[in-house]
């Protein structure tokens, strides 16, 4: 069944459709979830409330935008809620990045940068990002919004977006040349 | 190691695109969406019976406040009779009684019937 089909039939009140566009989105939002949210026990309440708001405004979906990026707004702004509930907004901040340091001093140079190491130390890099670089890179590399989309859902200026795309990706390289350049 | 920088450069561009492209590690239960649907569905449901509660209360208010009313106009010194009889003695336990068990009824008990399937 279409996509377009499914929403009339959740607008008409039929779960069982919702069910489907739930399977078809989870992952979506399961990706921004965990990608602003990051502690892992609060991942799936937020998912379910953010389902939940889908379902109950659902009827206010026009079709002006595609309806993943609709969710993905409802996703950011449901993650961004849950974070202010708990005063925990400004808590990271990539500054004070402890991450990479303490991976240095417990494995080595040498062992980072095999691969499996390296893909553990730059998704922590990526976590210590600000939130609003984690959100940019989240979009942009793993869901492939385009800019325009990316506005719609977060609300940021496209100038904001490509900067915060630059920024978040010349840190996350520097911490490789880091490593890399440490190589013996 | 200079010479080795472009290089090195180059690898971790490579490197980034991969990773940056590469799904988090959480994933939702198997039965995330089979749990979503019985939430939704126990919310819709105790609105729709909070709902009727509400419709079946303002009516019955309604026919008690139109009758007062209008037994107050008609024979206005034996409805101040009554007065002593509505707020004193029992009648006001008897009534926040009768409206307790008709909230268990129409409410609590259906959404415990809710969540126990």
């Amino acid at each position: 069944m279409q996509e377009s089909n499914l929403i009339d039939q959740v607008k008409r009140g039929n779960t069982n459709a919702f069910r489907y566009i739930v399977a078809n989105h989870q992952k979506l939002v399961a990706h921004i979830v965990s990608r602003i949210v990051l502690d892992r026990d609060e991942i799936q309440d937020v998912c379910q409330e953010v389902f939940i708001k889908v379902y109950q405004r659902i009827n206010e979906f026009r079709g002006e935008s595609r309806f993943s990026t609709w969710i993905a707004s409802i996703a950011y702004h449901q993650c961004l809620n849950h974070l202010r509930k708990k005063r925990r907004l400004n808590e990271v901040n990539f500054e004070d990045d402890k991450t990479v340091d303490n991976l240095k001093t417990d494995t080595g140079p040498e062992r980072i940068f095999e691969n499996n190491e390296t893909k553990r130390v730059l998704k922590s890099v990526i976590e210590s990002l600000p939130l609003a670089y984690r959100t940019v890179i989240t979009l942009f590399y793993l869901e492939e919004f385009s800019y325009v989309e990316i506005e719609q859902i977060t609300g940021m200026p496209e100038g904001t977006i490509k900067s915060n795309l630059f920024r978040a990706r010349a840190i996350l390289k520097e911490k490789l040349m880091n490593s890399s350049l440490n190589r013996p | 190691m200079m010479d080795n920088k472009p290089e090195i450069d180059l690898e971790n561009d490579r490197l980034l695109d991969r990773l940056l492209t590469e799904e988090p590690d959480y994933v939702l239960s198997d039965d995330f969406a089979d749990n979503l649907i019985k939430k939704i569905n126990i919310r819709q449901a105790l609105r729709q019976d909070l709902m009727e509660f509400l419709t079946i209360l303002s009516a019955i208010l309604g026919i008690i406040v139109a009758f007062g009313g209008t037994y107050y106009f008609l024979n206005k010194e034996n409805f101040m009779a009554l007065k002593p009889f509505i707020l004193n003695g029992y009648t006001p336990v008897v009534a926040l009684f009768i409206l307790f068990v008709f909230f268990m009824d129409k409410v609590l008990l259906r959404l415990l019937n809710q969540l126990k399937m």
